[in-house]
C-alpha cells in the first residue's frame, strides 16, 4: 500500500513537473487587452478638445517573444487653419507584430520592437478652404461629405511592464510613413487622419496604456 | 537616470513638432506657358523665323489687371480656377487679338494653410485673330512646374 502511495505520488510530481515545462514552452501564453491613455490625453491636450482620439488593443504572446497585435479605435477631429476648416470622424485599425527584444524568459517586463499596417476610414468635410489665384483673386471652397480611406505603416518601440498580478502597462513610441499620398479625380485629401494625426508623409506617435492580461 | 529625463524631455520637443504648419512653403502658382511662332519673308526672299512678342499687353477676360512685356518669348498666363474657359485679351503687333483656352481645372487640397492649388487640363485653344493660323497643345497639362503648353502660329 505504502509503495503503490508512494508510486502515485511520483506520477503527480512528474505530470505537475511536465505541465509546468510545458506552460513555459506552450506557444500561446496569454492574452492581453489595453487601452490606451497616453495619446488620447496628448490630442486632446494639444488641441484643446477639438482633437478626440480613443483606442485599444489585443495582443496574445506566442512562443515568450512574439506578440501579434490587433489595434483599434475612433477619432473626431474639428481643426482649423487660415480660416478654412476640417470636420471629420472615422475609425481606424492597425494589424501588425511585436517581438520581445530584451528579455526572452518567462517574464512579463519587456522592450519591444514591430511592425504595423494600418488603415482609416472616416468623413469629413472641408469648408472655406483657401483657392489660391494670384491673378484672378482669392476664392474659398467648401467640401462637404468626402469620405476616405487612407493607409500607412509603423514602426514602433516600446515596453510593457507587470504592475500588478494582471495588470500591465507600457509605452509606444511609433514612426508612422503614410502610403496613400495622391487623390483621385474630384477628390479632396483630408487635413487629419484618424490613427495617424494631421496629414504628413512622415509622422510620430505616442501611446501610453493600462493592460490586463488574461 | 539624468539620461532618462533627457531622453523623455526629446520626445516631448519631438511630439510637439508633430504639429502641422500654419504657413505655407509650397509653390502653388500654375500658369499655361504660351510661344510664339512666325515664318516671316524677308525682303531679300529668304524665310526668317522668329517667336517673340515684341511688345504685348495682356488682359483677362473677367479681370481688370492688365500685363505688359517687351521681347516677350514665353508668356504665363493662369487659367480660371473656377470655370472650364478662360479669354485674355492680347494686344501685340497693332493689334487686338483674343485667345481663349478650354480646359479642365481640378483642386488639389494642399493644407490648411496653403488652401488648394488648381491644376488644369487644356482640352482646346482658339484665338479670334486672322493673322492667327493656329492654337497648338503642346503640353495639355497645366501645373507648378513651368513647361510649354500652347503655341501660337502666326499668318505673315
Amino acid at each position: 500500500m505504502n509503495r503503490l502511495l508512494l508510486i502515485v505520488t511520483l506520477c503527480c510530481l512528474a505530470l505537475c513537473a511536465s505541465a509546468r515545462e510545458y506552460a513555459d514552452t506552450a506557444v500561446y501564453q496569454g492574452l492581453s487587452v489595453k487601452l490606451d491613455i497616453g495619446n488620447s490625453v496628448l490630442e486632446l491636450a494639444r488641441s484643446a478638445g477639438k482633437i478626440q482620439s480613443y483606442e485599444a488593443a489585443i495582443n496574445v504572446r506566442l512562443a515568450k517573444r512574439f506578440y501579434p497585435t490587433l489595434e483599434a479605435g475612433y477619432a473626431m477631429a474639428e481643426r482649423g487653419a487660415d480660416g478654412g476648416m476640417h470636420k471629420g470622424q472615422g475609425g481606424f485599425g492597425r494589424l501588425g507584430m511585436d517581438l520581445a527584444v530584451v528579455k526572452k524568459g518567462a517574464s512579463e517586463n519587456n522592450m519591444l520592437v514591430g511592425l504595423r499596417f494600418g488603415g482609416a476610414y472616416q468623413n469629413y468635410d472641408l469648408t472655406n478652404v483657401k483657392l489660391h489665384s494670384e491673378y484672378w483673386g482669392e476664392q474659398r471652397l467648401n467640401f462637404y461629405d468626402q469620405q476616405r480611406f487612407d493607409c500607412w505603416g509603423e514602426i514602433v518601440a516600446g515596453c510593457q511592464v507587470q504592475v500588478y498580478k494582471g495588470f500591465q502597462m507600457g509605452w509606444y513610441i511609433r514612426m508612422k510613413l503614410l502610403f496613400t499620398r495622391n487623390a483621385k479625380e474630384g477628390e479632396v485629401m483630408p487635413y487629419y487622419i484618424p490613427g495617424l494625426g494631421f496629414r504628413k508623409d512622415f509622422q510620430w506617435g505616442f501611446n501610453y496604456y493600462l493592460a490586463y492580461k488574461f | 537616470m539624468q539620461t532618462k529625463w533627457y531622453i523623455l524631455i526629446c520626445l516631448i520637443i519631438g511630439l510637439a513638432a508633430c504639429e502641422p504648419e500654419t504657413t505655407c512653403h509650397q509653390e502653388l502658382d500654375s500658369a499655361v506657358q504660351i510661344t510664339l511662332s512666325a515664318d516671316s519673308i524677308t525682303s531679300a526672299g529668304d524665310t526668317a523665323y522668329y517667336a517673340q512678342w515684341d511688345s504685348v499687353t495682356v488682359v483677362g477676360i473677367g479681370s481688370d489687371i492688365g500685363m505688359q512685356g517687351k521681347g516677350v518669348k514665353v508668356m504665363g498666363l493662369e487659367l480660371r480656377p473656377d470655370t472650364s474657359l478662360t479669354a485674355y485679351l492680347m494686344l501685340y503687333h497693332n493689334q487686338i487679338d483674343t485667345l481663349y483656352i478650354q480646359h479642365t481645372p481640378r483642386q488639389q487640397f494642399i493644407s490648411m494653410a496653403c488652401g488648394c492649388a488648381v491644376y488644369h487640363t487644356i482640352t482646346a485653344a482658339w484665338s479670334s485673330d486672322p493673322r492667327v493660323d493656329s492654337v497648338s497643345i503642346i503640353n495639355a497639362s497645366v501645373e507648378t512646374v513651368a513647361q510649354d503648353n500652347l503655341c501660337i502660329y502666326l499668318h505673315e
